[in-house]
């Protein structure tokens, strides 16, 4: 499937439109093009525009007014509108945040690069220099004349010079004594081994000058030495000459003291600048400085920086910034000097961004793999530092709308939620939808307070005045989680955007003293990839978004609708269950049958009877330890529902009448823990962040609280393929048709193993599911159902229950709105929740009716008391006789709606009232419904309180 | 002019909106609390429909509202942070908005008022808290009295004793009750005048021995103060229609007669404390009265609403803390509109209308019809109940009531049995069994005679005789070489058997069997056990596995009606371990103290002497637990007289039969088993201590491996 899309990425669209249209966007460079989208790149801040042809409507990666239009963020924050994309990171136990436009594109950090049919962008993020690394320590006058000055002008050359001072070494003269430099002879170091037979000449034009003078002074008093010696002595001339001469002595020997004190400094910076030298960045020290360190300055004049104040250091930086003279050719300085060379900072990370056209699709991608995080990366102390890069969120405010705009943003929470512009709800949320739902494998909550529905499909959108977006996440959706904030909030603007968790923490708890991270063992290697589809005028809304999906997911999959006219009746039956009994005084496991494969057929042919014509009969609970039965790694039917015969009989009386019978079976979750059961934790389960094997825990449903005794452990994903196939291979001797895949369309989790070979990030888990459901598909033949509705699992299944038909409600993402069924109409056979487990039947009945869905009931043949005191007590009301008449009802009411759809799928739907929905459908029928408790007028027509009106297609 | 116009229009628009049923389903789980006291789950009781805001009123947003209140004129919620009360219709229109009313010819206001409540003429009394008194004020909004009380009026109060009203209600006969803040003596209670007429409700107070000691020697004074030290401090009281007072403190709610008598029930499983077995418990802030004496209670920590029936059985929760319509932030107070629930959230400022679902509908009916007298449409409405909700024990009980009056015990037996309801199981049973008796008197008594009839005629035929003989030629066929050498039964050594017993298992039958006459006999018993060597090592462990045996048993099944256990928790290995570790340490330290104080009986003589002590442990206890299963509660107390006797057998066999193993006299045996005692004590606590650093030095490994291969 990867490399199919790649062959769509590929083969890439070459027909560009001739004559490009002249570019509305001011600042922005045509990039690529083709006849429905023209691609824009600001080569200035990396900012990407799109264009529409179709609608004209352009669309920026962000804001084009930011920096006026927002009120309420400021600084680093505000600044962050200006970003492609914000990465989290760790630096030991704190959480780091850079985005690419504060710490990239204002750096002046990034690349524009033209691909076919688009652009790459490659940020580094983080100054990889400090502001000091960009000035030369000691650099010849050669170099510094070539390379630094020549491209500056005199003021600048004087910003920079005026904070060196140059020198050289010369051979000693005869006689010449050294400068005596203090610190070396607190050192007991040698100056003859340092400086051999070589002396320091600070060759300053001041430095020249005022030795001169004392030269002078000195000629003045040789002169004078020479005049008393030849004049007479005792006389007063001769005593005013002596007076003059001990002036002028007095003040040589001040003047050749304070130049020599000078030196002496000098001498002593420049050895401290040498002895700061790393060998492998190791402090060298000044006892280690031999000639062999200085022989490079024998001859040759050289600049040292004097020591200077930071603000004059910022100014000397500005200066040279301007120059090609980069801290890498400061290394080439420090290091033909001896000097410490800049190191590079290494807390640093390499991100490219890539938009792509295809089609009429913009698509974005962050190729994974070519991204660099400093992942045990020497630092300047030789200590292996990692900065695991953690979290990426893209494009967050791509085609954000700003306070004025009209519109709202959609997210898949649960059935689909939009996010008005403007709400009056006084709350500081954002919503957050995990896309399929959290990881399980992560570490295990201590206790669960929020309730919410599940995100199941990977798509985003927003509508903003006229025009709108959908967003499809076709790779690295199952490291998605959905974002939207509305203007007022945190910015001005409305956003909505997928951030991509590459990298997962996990805590160590050590005893009581406290906790040690420990992070995955490796981050996503794959690509993030997002695909925006633009929406005209007509197709801007959420059911524009959901038919897009829909067109999008048949077209890629080859989806072969499944409905053919008619409600589906889906009865979930539960066969046994596991309770804890006293045998002679020892408690003890017991399956205690709730519907044997006889009463399956009882239940069935009774359905049968009353002429129900789409029956679809999922079987839980009958594998060996019923609901929570034994590891599957083998076909073992619960000997207490019947014999082989039985289920047998069971299964030819389902094909006979063509009923679908999907047997339940639940891979992922293990529950049977015996000595025998062919599975062992240590080796099969899927592991947590912390290495232990992943345990499926229950949830005090009163406080929250978990409880402390697992029920079971997470098989890992890479066992997945082994246990099937030998389920599988064993029901070649029954006539099973269908199966039911627990856990598949609600659930994708990781396995955290240490051990490399066997880990397994999300992404790479969708792809075993994937697989395995292709396989189950493709060459055992079998008709595949899952709960929920996990998009994982759209291209292989036929029939989906327990579909949210709502929304968390979240306080301002409170519209719910159908996304999900819209999807699903009219290709998969879908219900929602069971009818018998819902506190309002009549509601969900009418959530049916709106969107065409089926409706499921879960039932058992015994009855519901037995569940009572069990861990099955969820099921608290199965008895199938308490429902069996209301079923035939409900049934007969839906079939009546889905009857006079055929299939259609919903062309439209719109909310004409507080609590009243319309939904058309494509051949023509219309389904009008009124949740309210009161009747409400549309149009000519009164619809009752709690009821629908149908009108059929073609009237 | 024409801007504010389009607002009121668009707010009309919205209220329209809120009249409505959301389509959503509550963003919250309901459960139940089963007899063990586990969370199960329980079908939504209440939904919410919409909530209401001032600005959707038009009358600004509220601020930290604390009162809600239902009467017969309508909906009046004190709007704490605004000074002000709001009167709405029952259909949520704005009547009236109180901010001042007329204080005999002076304008007045309130200040942060708390409570109110509203009689049946339309009367109003608000604690006005920070002005320190009640408000009485007329439907038209104009005042008839104010109240108030200082502490010069009442000589028992405090000397810091300031009356800060919060709560406030009022009775049929007009007795005003009242909450003030940091008062810890009960519910002031004023009559119609207005008069302070004492404080009711404050729970009498049963002084313990150090109490009493200190009243004896303290002052007039002090013992005065002492007397009125009444630890109780109210947070809510409100009056139903019946004339009852619920009061709330902490996670206790009172129901409370008119003049204070305490008339709380709890006859459910559990007492009717909210969350039960949670860290915080519940904390009741506002109940809401409702029909037959039922009533709800808003929990503050988890924001969840508790009902109750009269008798404390817990009927349904519902309700949570979060930001989704239907769960409140900081809920302050809740009341009763009809069927619905109105819940006011102080944080948000709004109140959440919250509607039965079908589920509470049928729980509601079934109450009622059970009042009313029609048991048989209780049972219905029960039955229905269960349909939604297997988990409801209550409703099973319900049913079985009605079985009851039906005559039909066999089924009520059964409903009781599933509703966990013992008494009525008994009572049930009771009838079952007695017209199970009285129906095959003549069966019962015919076979009983027959059998006799036959038994005697067996015996003159000798049969039993011919049996016993037989028995004894078994024995002796049975009997090994060596122990009939041993007994010098020669006679024996001729008799033909081809399946003589291995000398060792035979000692160990033997030695079984000569348990029963140690039990009888426990002087010459105990003396032949260790000088004839009767008894020894295999029967005595035989026996240990029989008494861990019969405890297992008797945990498990002991009858329904006795038996609170749940078997699904059950660890064995705890079980074995608390019957054999006890026996071990007491042999192990009873022999390390009587070798110091020259006991005869070595380790293995005190271990089988031990273990052959609690033979009537088992003897007793396995028929007893069979009987336990077809008696009634009545009877029980025969169960527990038997259970108490095998114990008190038992250990007068374990104390003698020290005695006589060690050869003590009676003074120094009665020492050294309170030495024993002393020394198991001993052994326990320096064991414990020994886990606790096994434990801590596991940790320590633990820690040691984590930081070595967890660190990055």
């Amino acid at each position: 499937m990867f490399a199919k899309l790649a062959a769509v990425i590929a083969v890439l669209f070459t027909v560009l439109s001739i004559g490009t249209a002249a570019a509305p966007l001011s600042d922005m460079t045509l990039i690529a093009e083709n006849e429905y989208l023209a691609l824009y790149i600001n080569e200035a801040n990396a900012e990407v525009a799109v264009l529409d042809k179709s609608s004209n409507q352009t669309w920026y990666s962000n804001p084009q007014d930011w920096n006026t239009g927002e009120k309420i963020a400021n600084g680093t924050t505000k600044n962050q509108l200006g970003a492609q994309f914000i990465i989290t990171y760790d630096r030991d136990n704190s959480e780091i945040i850079r985005d690419s436009y504060n710490h990239s594109v204002q750096l002046g950090q990034f690349t524009i690069v033209p691909i076919a049919n688009g652009v790459r962008v490659e940020y580094l993020v983080n100054d990889l220099w400090q502001s000091d690394d960009y000035i030369p320590q000691v650099i010849s006058k050669e170099r510094m004349e070539s390379v630094v000055l020549s491209e500056l002008s005199a003021k600048d050359q004087n910003t920079i010079l005026s904070n060196y001072g140059l020198f050289m070494l010369v051979e000693l003269k005869e006689g010449e004594s050294r400068v005596d430099v203090p610190g070396l002879r607190v050192r007991n170091l040698s100056k003859e081994k340092i400086f051999g037979n070589y002396t320091l000449l600070i060759l300053d034009p001041s430095y020249q000058n005022r030795l001169a003078d004392a030269e002078a002074l000195r000629a003045q008093i040789d002169q004078l030495q020479q005049q008393i010696a030849a004049s007479p002595s005792g006389t007063a001339e001769m005593e005013a000459l002596q007076k003059q001469l001990k002036s002028l002595e007095d003040n040589y020997t001040k003047q050749i003291n304070s130049l020599n004190k000078e030196k002496a400094d000098f001498i002593w910076e420049l050895l401290n600048k040498i002895a700061d030298m790393r060998v492998d960045y190791v402090r060298l020290g000044l006892e280690k400085i031999t000639f062999d360190h200085v022989k490079q300055f024998v001859n040759t004049p050289t600049y040292m920086l004097k020591q200077t104040p930071p603000f004059v250091r910022q100014n000397m930086v500005k200066v040279l910034k301007t120059t090609s003279y980069t801290p890498e050719d400061v290394i080439d300085d420090h290091i033909a000097n001896n000097v410490r060379a800049p190191y590079p900072n290494i807390e640093v990370f390499r991100i490219a961004v890539e938009y792509v056209l295809d089609r009429d699709n913009l698509v974005v991608r962050v190729p994974m793999d070519q991204i660099e995080y400093p992942n045990r990366v020497p630092d300047v102390d030789g200590i292996k530092r990692t900065y695991p890069l953690k979290n990426i969120k893209l494009l967050p405010f791509f085609g954000a709308a700003n306070m004025a705009s009209e519109g709202y943003l959609f997210v898949p929470d649960g059935s689909g939620a939009l996010v008005p512009f403007k709400h009056d709800k006084n709350t500081s949320t954002i919503v957050r939808c995990e896309i399929y739902g959290r990881d399980s494998t992560l570490d295990p909550l201590e206790s669960v307070s929020v309730w919410q529905r599940q995100a199941h499909l990977p798509v985003f959108g927003m509508r903003s005045n006229n025009s709108g977006f959908v967003a499809i996440i076709e790779e690295g959706d199952a490291l998605g989680t959905i974002v939207a904030d509305v203007a007022g909030n945190r910015y001005s603007y409305n956003f909505v955007y997928s951030e991509f968790t590459v990298l997962n923490r996990g805590r160590v708890g050590l005893d009581r003293v406290g906790y040690i991270n420990t992070y995955q063992m490796r981050p996503y290697q794959g690509e993030i990839r997002i695909r925006y589809k633009f929406l005209d005028a007509a197709a801007a809304d959420y059911v524009g978004m959901a038919k897009y999906y829909q067109k999008y997911l048949i077209d890629k999959y080859q989806l072969q609708p499944t409905d053919t006219g008619g409600a589906a009746l889906f009865i979930d039956l539960i066969g046994a269950i596991t309770v804890v009994r006293p045998v002679l005084g020892i408690s003890m496991p017991v399956t205690v049958p709730l519907t044997t494969y006889e009463q399956a057929q009882e239940i069935a042919t009774a359905l049968l009877n009353e002429g129900i014509g789409h029956l679809y009969l999922r079987y839980t609970g009958m594998l060996a330890g019923g609901i929570r039965h034994r590891f599957p790694d083998e076909f073992v039917p619960e000997k207490r529902l019947g014999d082989r015969a039985g289920l047998n009989d069971l299964l030819e009386f389902a094909a006979e009448n063509q009923m679908p019978l999907y047997l339940n079976v639940d891979f992922m979750h293990v529950y049977d823990q015996g000595l025998f059961s062919g599975f062992s934790s240590r080796r099969d389960a899927a592991r947590l962040l912390n290495n232990s094997p992943a345990v499926v825990y229950n949830y005090n449903i009163a406080t929250g609280q978990r409880i402390p005794a697992g029920i079971g452990n997470y098989l890992s994903p890479s066992r997945l393929s082994s246990v099937i196939n030998s389920f599988v291979s064993e029901l070649k001797p029954y006539q099973v048709s269908g199966l039911s895949l627990a856990g598949f369309g609600t659930e994708v989790y990781s396995d955290f193993n240490k051990d490399p070979q066997l880990f397994i990030d999300r992404q790479q888990s969708v792809q075993i599911l994937q697989d395995q459901m292709q396989q189950l598909v493709q060459e055992e033949g079998l008709d595949l159902m899952v709960d929920g509705g996990n998009a994982v699992a759209l291209p292989y299944v036929s029939s989906i229950v327990n579909v949210p038909l709502d929304t968390s409600g979240y306080p301002i993402a409170s519209e719910r709105v159908p996304f999900l069924p819209i999807v699903l109409r009219g290709v998969f056979q879908f219900a929602g929740q069971p009818l018998n487990m819902s506190s309002n039947i009549r509601r969900e009945l009418l959530k049916a009716v709106e969107v065409g869905a089926g409706v499921q009931f879960v039932w058992s043949y015994a009855d519901s008391s037995l569940v009572k005191e069990t861990d099955f007590d969820a099921y608290l009301s199965l008895c199938y006789r308490d429902w069996f008449e209301q079923a035939i009802a409900i049934y007969r009411e839906i079939n009546k709606v889905s009857e006079a759809l055929q299939g259609a799928r919903i062309s439209d739907h719109q909310k004409l009232a507080h609590n009243v929905y319309q939904t058309r459908f494509d051949n023509g029928s219309v389904v009008i419904v009124n949740y309210n408790d009161y009747p409400v007028q549309v149009g000519e027509i009164e619809i009752g309180a709690e009821d629908y009106l149908l009108v059929r297609g073609g009237i | 002019m024409k801007a504010r116009c389009l607002v009121t229009l668009a707010m009309t628009l919205l209220l329209v909106q809120f009249w409505s049923a959301a389509a959503a389903a509550a963003p919250y789980q309901s459960y139940t609390y089963n007899i063990h006291g586990h969370a199960v789950p329980a079908p939504q009781a209440y939904e919410p429909k919409f909530a209401v805001t001032g600005d959707s009123l038009q009358i600004g947003s509220l601020k930290e509202p604390q009162d809600i209140f239902v009467g017969k004129h309508g909906i009046y919620i004190v709007d704490t942070g605004n000074h002000r009360i709001i009167h709405l219709d029952h259909n949520w229109n704005v009547i009236s908005v109180i901010t001042k009313f007329d204080n005999n010819g002076t304008a007045d206001a309130f200040k942060s008022p708390h409570g109110i409540y509203v009689t049946d003429d339309g009367n109003m009394y608000v604690a006005d808290t920070e002005n320190g008194r009640i408000v009485i004020l007329e439907p038209n909004g104009s005042c008839v009295k104010t109240i108030s009380v200082t502490k010069s009026d009442y000589d028992a109060f405090d000397q810091s004793f300031i009356f800060k009203p919060t709560k406030v209600a009022v009775s049929q006969l007009n007795v005003i009750y009242v909450i003030s803040r940091n008062t810890y003596d009960g519910i002031l209670t004023f009559d119609q005048e207005g008069t302070f007429r004492g404080f009711i409700g404050a729970p009498p107070v049963t002084p313990s021995l150090a109490d009493i000691f200190w009243s004896m020697i303290a002052t007039e004074e002090q013992r005065k103060r002492m007397a009125l030290f009444l630890p109780v401090e109210y947070n809510y009281v409100t009056v139903d229609q019946e004339g009852y007072l619920y009061a709330t403190e902490g996670n206790v709610l009172r129901r409370l007669s008119p003049t204070g008598n305490d008339l709380s029930r709890a006859l459910g499983f559990w007492e009717p404390i909210g969350d039960i077995n949670a860290t915080p418990t519940s904390v009741f802030i506002s109940v809401a009265p409702r029909d037959w004496g039922s009533y709800s209670v808003l929990d503050r920590n988890r924001g969840r609403v508790f009902t109750y029936d009269v008798d404390g059985n817990l009927l349904y929760v519902f309700g949570g803390i979060g930001n989704q319509l239907g769960l409140t932030q900081t809920p302050s107070a809740i009341a009763a509109l009809g069927d619905s629930l109105l819940i006011l959230d102080s944080r948000l400022g709004e109140v959440t209308v919250f509607e039965p679902t079908l589920y509470a509908q049928l729980i509601h009916s079934a109450i009622d019809a059970y009042n009313r007298g029609d048991y048989a449409g209780s049972a219905d409405y029960w039955q229905q109940v269960l349909k939604l909700n297997a988990n409801l024990d209550y409703a099973y009980s319900g049913i079985g009531r009605a079985q009851m009056l039906n005559g039909d015990f066999a089924a009520a037996m059964a409903s009781y049995r599933l509703g966990n309801d013992r008494p009525g199981y008994s009572s049930a049973y009771n009838r079952y069994r007695h017209t199970m008796l009285a129906g095959s008197f003549s069966r019962i008594m015919t076979t009983a005679a027959i059998i006799f009839v036959v038994l005697h005629i067996l015996t003159r035929l000798g049969l039993f005789a011919r049996l016993r003989s037989r028995a004894k030629e078994l024995k002796q066929k049975l009997m090994p070489r060596e122990v009939a050498a041993c007994r010098g039964d020669f006679r024996n050594l001729h008799v033909t058997g081809k399946r003589r017993l291995p000398v060792g298992i035979w000692m160990t039958f033997s030695g079984l069997y000569y348990s029963l006459h140690v039990i009888s006999h426990p002087f010459d018993g105990f003396w032949d056990l260790k000088h004839e060597k009767r008894g020894n090592l295999g029967a005595a462990v035989i026996l240990t596995a029989l008494v861990s045996w019969t405890y297992i048993f008797m945990r498990q099944q002991t009858g329904f009606l006795f038996n609170y256990r749940d078997i699904t928790n059950q660890n064995i290995y705890m079980d074995i371990a608390s019957i054999v570790v006890p026996m071990l340490l007491w042999t192990v330290v009873n022999w390390a103290l009587t070798t110091l104080m020259d006991g005869k009986g070595t380790l293995r003589e005190i271990f089988i002497t031990t273990a052959y002590a609690l033979t009537p442990f088992v003897l007793v206890n396995i028929p007893l637990t069979i009987i336990s299963n077809y008696i009634t509660l009545d009877e029980g107390t025969f169960m527990y007289i038997a259970r108490f006797i095998s114990l008190f057998w038992s250990f007068t066999l374990l104390f003698f039969g020290t005695m006589v193993v060690h050869e003590y006299d009676l003074g120094k045996n009665i020492l050294i088993t309170g030495f024993t005692v002393a020394g198991i004590a001993t052994v326990l606590f320096i064991g414990l201590l020994f886990f606790n650093v096994i434990d801590l030095m596991g940790a320590f490994v633990i820690v040691i491996y984590r930081e070595l291969f967890m660190r990055v």
